[in-house]
């Protein structure tokens, strides 16, 4: 069955009469194109409420009915042109086409679903809902085409059983679906997810049923058979021993297998754990690689450029501590040597002169008589109070005493002194510096120039290495900067990703050896109770009642095998998806270079997780969200085409590709015509991108037929939306 | 899935060789209404052609144990 039309009517934007708002489908591909708020989800509802009398609304992410939504299900143009008293109906009206593989003629068949309101109160906002009666629920026809006119069909399940035909309940979710729904439609870590896919097609449901009633005549068998054991083992101490032990056996085989389970699924969770972690592992290496890197080259710049500040501070200090002062002072020395040289001499022939000219005064100041005594004598001739000369006393005060003490005084004060000749004279002084300049000379004068060439060497060497560390701290940076906006690791995150990975690896082997020891625990238990059992058959010999050994035994084996058989129809039910799954794959990536290879759906405890794997095996580790997204859309067709009901239903999808490039656009478009006999897509892919738009006329095999919808006022200059409508054309 | 086809799928189950003492190519000739003598197949056969509904889980289990009964006294 397919749809050959949807007409709308007064329908939230798609406001008028079904005449202006109506779609034809024909076999194949049909796609609706349209921009943000143009009316594709509109559409989309306007689809699911003709079928199943329910709205979506986004803003609660439910499906509400229709008395739920009330005057909202229609458009505001049509409700605020309706006068008082008047009523205003929302209408869609589907026609659809069965084709009998026995009649070359279709059975047409029409569905329409009509909600009316009436105008009871003129109140200044049109969609205050007191001014409005609403009907109690919506009116529902189905018609069935009788050559050329469509007319009513009878029964009260009509209208429903064309809409379980158009859309099986079981299949819908495939069939009809918004892209954003995808993932959580195949949602491969959910065992439920792809065991729903397989009870469509094998009834997996029914083996579970069997499991279930296999398990309880196992257990009421078995219980019957214990019953009988305990009966006969009061007859025998062996049977009675070896009756125990098979209860001991069996608790502990029940704890292992209990046991084995736990450790299985902590297992699993450390493996899932870590593969999911492996597209991240390397990434955190590098990323934790060159955080260290980063922070040694920042200690190395920081290093130098310490070093660069010193040797560029201290470069003056050189003036005095290595005495740079004195670069180019050799001559200067020359000349101060020669100077002193020339002051001493100068120096001598004055103080000889001095002294020469001193002695003459002190001869010519100091004449006493000719046979005066010296000075001596003159100072005890006053101590005496006689003179020597004359012989002659004299008093203190007299004549006499005042003339010797003066000549006395006189001749002490001609004395030659050096202190008096040598008064402001620096020759210690110049001794001093010509020693330190004698010493500077022979020691650091002649290498102040190379001391400060090397010095200047020292600091070009450092600037160098400061210049060659920033590079490298660049460099550095640079690689990560690159890593940082490739990678789906965070930067702060590397470390405990690399933590979490060493962790979970530990714990997956020491999970391994648990397995492998819980195994052999549990295998070891079965060996030996299977050995009881057998002697506690030998032991009660014909005392045990036969009949209920043999349906014990019976039912033990019909519960072994309807699971091993559920087990096994399951299995190959996978197979039978991931082959399905593999030609939707390979055919809508025909067009994409960068990542084919093929997907195995690998079991991981109860579940099945898919992987993108190259013809060896080897997985693809570059998938990424929009190749999820295509493996889930081809897992969707590989359930449709394995269920064999490709030609019977339509395929309606809200935006499927959003995610894609345009590569996998097309490659969807292309491969949905061969699972599909019809599929109507509703999407903004081909809006914008008019090079897509002429891929999608000029490439698809089969397209049927493809509109633009536009709103009449653009969202900018729309006030209100009591003039909107929507503006349909067509494409082809 | 019809129950004759879930019925074959039992019998193509590789582990009922071991429980049955019936030929591979004896078991292939067998459907849901072909006679057997096998109790096993039997208990097989009663549990889906009684297979209605989750509410069918007790019914089931009465009418194996009816015939366990039969058949093994």
């Amino acid at each position: 069955m397919i749809i050959k039309s949807i007409a709308i009517e007064n329908f939230q934007c798609y406001s008028g009469p079904k005449e202006n708002n109506t779609f034809e489908f024909r076999d194949g591909l049909n796609v609706i194109i349209g921009d943000n708020g143009s009316g594709k989800s509109k559409l989309y509802d306007a689809f699911f409420w003709v079928l199943y009398d329910k709205i979506f609304n986004s803003s609660t992410r439910d499906l509400e009915p229709t008395s739920h939504v009330g005057i909202n299900l229609l458009s505001d143009s049509a409700k605020f042109n309706c006068e008082l008293n008047q009523s205003v109906t929302a209408t869609i009206q589907l026609i659809l086409e069965d084709k009998k593989s026995n009649s070359q003629y279709p059975d047409g068949y029409l569905l329409q679903r009509s909600f009316k309101i009436k105008r009871v109160k003129e109140l200044e906002d049109f969609n205050d809902p007191n001014a409005w009666e609403v009907a109690s629920k919506s009116i529902t026809t189905a018609e069935k085409k009788d050559i050329l006119n469509f007319k009513p069909l009878h029964g009260d399940d009509s209208f429903s059983k064309i809409v379980d035909k158009l859309l099986p309940t079981a299949m819908k979710p495939y069939l009809w679906f918004q892209g954003e729904q995808v993932d959580s439609l195949i949602d491969f870590k959910k065992e439920d997810s792809l065991t729903e896919a397989i009870n469509i097609l094998s009834d997996i449901s029914h083996y579970d049923f069997l499991i279930e009633v296999s398990e309880k005549v196992f257990n009421q068998a078995s219980g019957a058979y214990k019953t009988e054991l305990i009966r006969n083992s009061k007859l025998s101490k062996n049977a009675n021993d070896l009756q125990k032990r098979q209860e001991e056996l069996e608790n502990n085989i029940k704890k292992a297998e209990k046991d084995l389970e736990q450790i299985q699924e902590q297992l699993l969770y450390a493996k899932e754990n870590k593969d999911e972690l492996l597209g991240k592992i390397e990434d955190a290496k590098e990323l934790e690689k060159l955080k260290v890197e980063i922070e040694t080259s920042k200690n190395k710049v920081n290093r130098v450029k310490n070093r660069l500040e010193n040797a560029r501070k201290n470069f003056n200090s050189n003036l005095f501590s290595k005495k740079w002062l004195l670069r180019n002072a050799a001559p200067y020395l020359d000349q101060f040597e020669s100077l002193l040289k020339e002051y001493y001499e100068k120096r001598e022939n004055q103080k000889i002169d001095y002294k020469i000219e001193l002695q003459q005064e002190e001869a010519r100041k100091n004449r006493l008589p000719e046979n005066v005594p010296n000075k001596v004598y003159l100072g005890e001739m006053l101590k005496e109070k006689q003179c020597f000369l004359c012989d002659r006393s004299f008093e203190e005060g007299d004549h006499a005493h005042q003339y010797i003490t003066s000549i006395l005084e006189k001749a002490k004060s001609n004395r030659v002194r050096y202190s008096d000749f040598l008064q402001n004279d620096l020759k210690k002084n110049f001794d001093a510096l010509y020693t330190t300049a004698s010493y500077l000379r022979n020691h650091d004068i002649g290498t102040v120039d190379q001391s400060i060439q090397n010095e200047l060497e020292r600091i070009n060497e450092i600037e160098d290495q400061q210049q060659i560390a920033i590079e490298e701290y660049k460099t550095i940076q640079d690689k990560l900067n690159h890593l940082l906006a490739t990678t789906k690791v965070d930067k702060d995150e590397s470390n405990k990703i690399i933590n979490l990975f060493n962790q979970l690896d530990s714990s997956k082997d020491h999970f391994k050896e648990q397995e492998i020891h819980t195994k052999n625990r549990l295998e070891e238990n079965k060996a030996e109770l299977k050995k009881v059992l057998a002697d506690l058959k030998e032991s009660l010999g014909a005392d045990i009642n036969q009949g209920i050994a043999l349906r014990k035994e019976i039912t033990e084996a019909f519960a072994e095998l309807s699971k091993s058989t559920r087990n096994m129809v399951y299995g190959e039910q996978i197979k039978r998806i991931e082959e399905e799954a593999n030609k939707h794959f390979q055919k809508m990536t025909e067009e994409n270079s960068s990542v084919r290879g093929r997907i195995i759906l690998e079991k991981r405890g109860k579940s099945y997780m898919p992987k993108n794997v190259d013809e060896n095996g080897v997985e693809l580790t570059s998938i990424n969200d929009s190749n999820i997204i295509l493996i889930k859309l081809a897992t969707i067709m590989a359930i449709v085409s394995a269920k064999g009901v490709t030609g019977l239903h339509p395929m309606i999808s809200d935006a499927p590709t959003s995610k894609f490039s345009d590569n996998y656009t097309m490659g969807f478009c292309k491969t949905i015509n061969k699972v599909f006999k019809q599929s109507i897509i509703i999407s903004y892919d081909f809006y914008q991108n008019l090079e897509l738009r002429n891929r999608l006329l000029n490439e698809v095999n089969g397209l049927g037929s493809v509109y633009v919808i536009e709103p009449s006022t653009s969202e900018e200059s729309r006030m209100s939306r009591i003039d909107l409508s929507t503006k349909i054309t067509t494409l082809n | 899935m019809n129950k004759n086809q879930i019925f074959k799928k039992f019998l193509q189950n590789p582990l009922i060789q071991d429980k049955i003492g019936i030929s591979k190519t004896q078991l292939e000739k067998l459907d849901l209404h072909t006679p057997c003598e096998d109790p096993l197949i039997d208990v097989i056969k009663t549990a889906i052609l009684h297979m209605k509904d989750n509410q069918s889980k007790d019914l089931v289990t009465r009418k194996i144990n009816q015939l366990l009964k039969k058949t093994t006294t």
